[in-house]
């Protein structure tokens, strides 16, 4: 679901970018508020998580390939905002570091993302649970949460797409952006999403979520009434490792996403054309674009590439936590 | 109203995991003389520098006269000066304390920081020499002196400050018989007059001399 | 203590003397504000960052793993190794080396702790931005890359220098070199320094503190009591030093010390940290091979 650069004119990316800078104060903000400092550290763990998911391709109908977020996820852990501010950080690692995701797109990608997907997701996740969480329902709640979660953020990036050739084209009336018009974005990203993609990320979120309340239950921030005991994360991250090795399975699955070709992709997707505004467009030189590392082979860069994201997210959260207060309940 | 209220204080040193304070809660009254008492280690020296406000709780509150003692309240200037005018802490070091070039200096600093009029200033630097049997000495350099001379020097110069609550971190280590003597008498005659004590010592005979109520720390 | 008949009496009971009025009465104190109080603030948070620059080497319960496992190796063959890794760093031309150092790097600071993680990535950082902006001109000049190549070359290099400064702390530096032959009596000297380095600055924190507790009001000159605090501090050194120097005598340290160094045996933690070594040196050549 990344959004490259060039596919959204620069206005929408500007007025998304510009939305966003109240989510992230208002994040930080509540963030420090609420998590104490061995959860803000925390935080770095589960946006590993997130990174993690997002390098996992897998195949979807239709000949392209997506790939689940875990914004529900982090939220139900640790909170909507500190996944906000989890899923940016990530998002900007890949944006920066990878070229995965545009820069100018930024903004776009963490509203899709980083605000509606979480908010989105840890609201119906909340509403599923209800008043009584037993250990089944809460199982639900994750699993239709970040299903409708994920999706809803597709069907947003689908509208960001799809109004593109309406407000912005040419004289000849070729699109200057994405040349796919809602009537195609939207069942081009919704429905792979709502088949396959919704459902990894609902297993998924469900599958770790459970994991880590079980092994760590005393840095998420509900449900309140287990242990507060204080716990290693040494199982969480032994789960870290055991995915960042198996990345490369995430190379299996061939063919570009939807909505993530590159210039030279598009004009055999159906378009015909190379819209004005990708052949002309900003490009960023990432340091190792698309997860590769020059002659090293994919599946080595792969997992470099996953190591290198998943230790600056943990260093930057501990960072982070450095501001955060301390932790309260001394156990022992 | 208490004159010091500690509420399920916690605190940890940055440096060290253990927490040098856990849960501790107690309060002292007006004109009271209290003791602070428990092994070494308990927390006597850290619970006196959370009043003044050297180092601030991980949790719980600490109040003097009602008003709390935390990092945001110390950010005000004024009512910093007030507390530190108001509790009088003389250190466990009496070398940690002294910077003065001479005694007489030493003792005068505080009344001089506090604007008081200069007869005012000698009035109560005489006085505390005199208090102190410091007076033959009051040209000498601090870090000359011995150290019980020292430790009445420290104890003088936070004196000179004319505090509401005095607190003292083991005032009685290294006194001979003599300046001990002295030492009691004058922390007696400072509670009857309405003002409040309070000692850290392990020094049981001193806590019955001085009648004071002892508040135990837990240690660990 | 004698009681002053002229004062003002309190009520005193037998045996006590009688409190002046002026402390017996109580406190209506009402401080004006002083202009300096935002430097005497920042005087004491001076004196307590300087006590605390002492990087202390935590205790072995509390490192990661890593860390501990890192710690059985001699320090003088870790001092080695890093100088190694610092050379091949910056003798790579190609940059595929710096950044799998870099990764590694990374992973070793995620498993520490955010203060030790800090402690490494601030200095590095800052080397790094330098690096970047004195080779911006390099930019106009053609080599369009050499700012960026700079900056992560000396993040790297400066990020294991500091990782292995903390890890080991002052006193392992100085037993490293020892190891590496420096004199035992220069080694003790600079030991013994920064220790009285530590000490001083607890020194100067607890006079710094005093000096707050008592700055009640306006303190007109400032200066003084400042001269006050350090020179009482330099006395306590001067003190501190002569009784030291007593007591090692006391104790058989002699112009005619050898230091007590035992022969050096090779251990398992060594050889495998050497075969590690190995490899890193090796991927530099490989690295370096497959670009030409």
């Amino acid at each position: 679901m990344h959004i490259p650069d060039n596919y959204l004119s620069p206005a929408t990316d500007a007025v998304l970018a510009v939305a966003m800078v109240p989510v992230w104060i208002h994040s930080a903000r509540k963030v420090r508020e609420e998590l104490d400092q061995k959860q803000i550290s925390f935080v770095g763990m589960a946006a590993a998580f997130s990174f993690l998911l997002m390098m996992f391709n897998v195949p979807l109908p239709g000949g392209t390939t997506g790939h689940a977020v875990g914004g529900t996820l982090i939220a139900c852990l640790l909170g909507p905002h500190a996944a906000c501010l989890a899923v940016s950080v990530a998002l900007g690692i890949q944006a920066l570091i990878f070229g995965d995701g545009g820069i100018l797109a930024f903004g776009a990608n963490c509203f899709n993302m980083a605000f509606v997907l979480p908010f989105v997701g840890y609201a119906v996740y909340r509403l599923v649970l209800g008043d009584a969480p037993s250990t089944p329902r809460r199982a639900v709640a994750l699993f239709v949460g970040a299903y409708v979660g994920l999706n809803v953020a597709a069907l947003v990036a689908a509208i960001e797409f799809g109004i593109q050739p309406l407000l912005f084209s040419d004289a000849a009336g070729q699109a200057l952006y994405c040349p796919y018009p809602l009537s195609v974005s939207i069942p081009a990203m919704c429905i792979p999403h709502l088949l396959v993609a919704g459902v990894i990320e609902g297993v998924a979120t469900v599958a770790i979520y459970e994991f880590v309340v079980r092994v760590a239950p005393d840095v998420v921030i509900e449900p309140e009434s287990t242990a507060r005991k204080a716990s290693s994360l040494a199982p969480v991250a032994v789960l870290v490792v055991i995915l960042v090795v198996a990345t490369p399975l995430g190379l299996l699955a061939e063919g570009t996403a939807w909505g993530e070709w590159g210039a030279d992709e598009i004009a055999e997707t159906g378009a015909g054309y190379v819209p004005a505004g990708m052949e002309n467009g900003f490009e960023w030189e990432a340091l190792m674009p698309d997860y590769t590392l020059g002659a090293l082979p994919d599946a080595v860069a792969y997992v470099i590439s996953a190591i290198a994201g998943v230790a600056l997210l943990v260093i930057a959260f501990k960072l982070f936590s450095l501001a955060a207060r301390p932790r309260n309940a001394y156990a022992g | 109203m208490s004159l010091v209220e500690f509420s399920n204080v916690c605190f940890a040193y940055p440096s060290s995991q253990r927490l040098a304070l856990d849960g501790v809660s107690f309060t002292v009254d007006e004109g009271e003389a209290c003791a602070l008492v428990g092994p070494n280690g308990c927390g006597k020296s850290t619970s006196l520098r959370l009043l003044v406000g050297l180092d601030h709780p991980s949790l719980g509150e600490v109040r003097f006269a009602g008003e709390l003692v935390d990092a945001s309240a110390l950010r005000d200037a004024r009512f910093t000066k007030r507390l530190r005018q108001r509790v009088g802490l003389v250190f466990q070091d009496p070398d940690a304390q002294l910077f003065c070039p001479t005694v007489a200096e030493e003792v005068s600093f505080g009344p001089r920081q506090m604007g008081l009029s200069t007869e005012e200033i000698e009035r109560r630097t005489d006085d505390c020499l005199r208090m102190f049997d410091l007076e033959r000495l009051r040209d000498r350099a601090p870090w000359r002196l011995s150290g019980g001379e020292k430790r009445r020097c420290a104890t003088a110069c936070v004196v000179s400050l004319a505090p509401d609550l005095l607190c003292l971190d083991e005032p009685t280590n290294g006194l001979d018989d003599a300046s001990r003597a002295g030492m009691v008498a004058f922390l007696r005659s400072f509670v009857a007059a309405g003002k409040t004590v309070l000692v850290a010592t392990h020094d049981l005979q001193l806590v019955s001399e001085l009648g004071a109520r002892t508040i135990s720390l837990a240690g660990r | 203590m004698r009681a002053n008949q002229s004062e003002q009496e309190s009520c005193g009971s037998q045996g006590q003397e009688p409190l002046p009025e002026w402390l017996s009465r109580g406190s209506s104190y009402e401080p004006s504000v002083d202009r300096d109080s935002f430097a005497r603030r920042n005087v004491l948070a001076l004196t307590r960052a300087l006590a605390k620059l002492r990087s202390e080497v935590d205790p072995v319960g509390q490192r990661p793993w890593v860390d501990r496992a890192l710690g059985v190796v001699t320090p003088a063959l870790r001092l080695i190794g890093t100088l190694a890794l610092v050379a091949c760093v910056s003798m790579a031309r190609n940059l595929a080396f710096a950044w799998l150092m870099l990764a590694v790097l990374l992973v070793l600071c995620a498993m520490r702790p955010a203060h030790r993680i800090a402690q490494i990535v601030g200095p590095a950082a800052l080397a790094a931005l330098l690096a970047f902006v004195v080779n911006v001109p390099a930019i106009l000049l053609g080599q369009a890359s050499a700012p960026v190549r700079m900056a992560t070359k000396t993040f790297v290099t400066v990020g294991y220098v500091a990782s292995l400064a903390q890890a080991l702390g002052s006193d392992g530096m100085v037993a490293a070199l020892r190891g590496l032959g420096l004199s035992p009596h220069i080694a003790t000297v600079v030991d013994l320094a920064l220790r009285d380095i530590v000490l001083l600055g607890e020194a100067a924190t607890s006079l710094s503190e005093a000096l707050s507790l008592r700055s009640v009001g306006t303190n007109k000159d400032k200066t003084s009591s400042a001269a006050g605090v350090m020179g009482v501090v330099f006395v306590r050194a001067q003190r501190l030093a002569t009784a030291r120097a007593e007591a090692m005598e006391l104790r058989g340290y002699g112009l005619d010390w050898t230091g007590g160094r035992t022969r050096y045996r090779l251990r398992m933690a060594d050889a495998a940290y050497v075969l590690a070594l190995a490899a890193v040196v090796a991927s530099f050549a490989y690295l370096e091979g497959a670009m030409v």
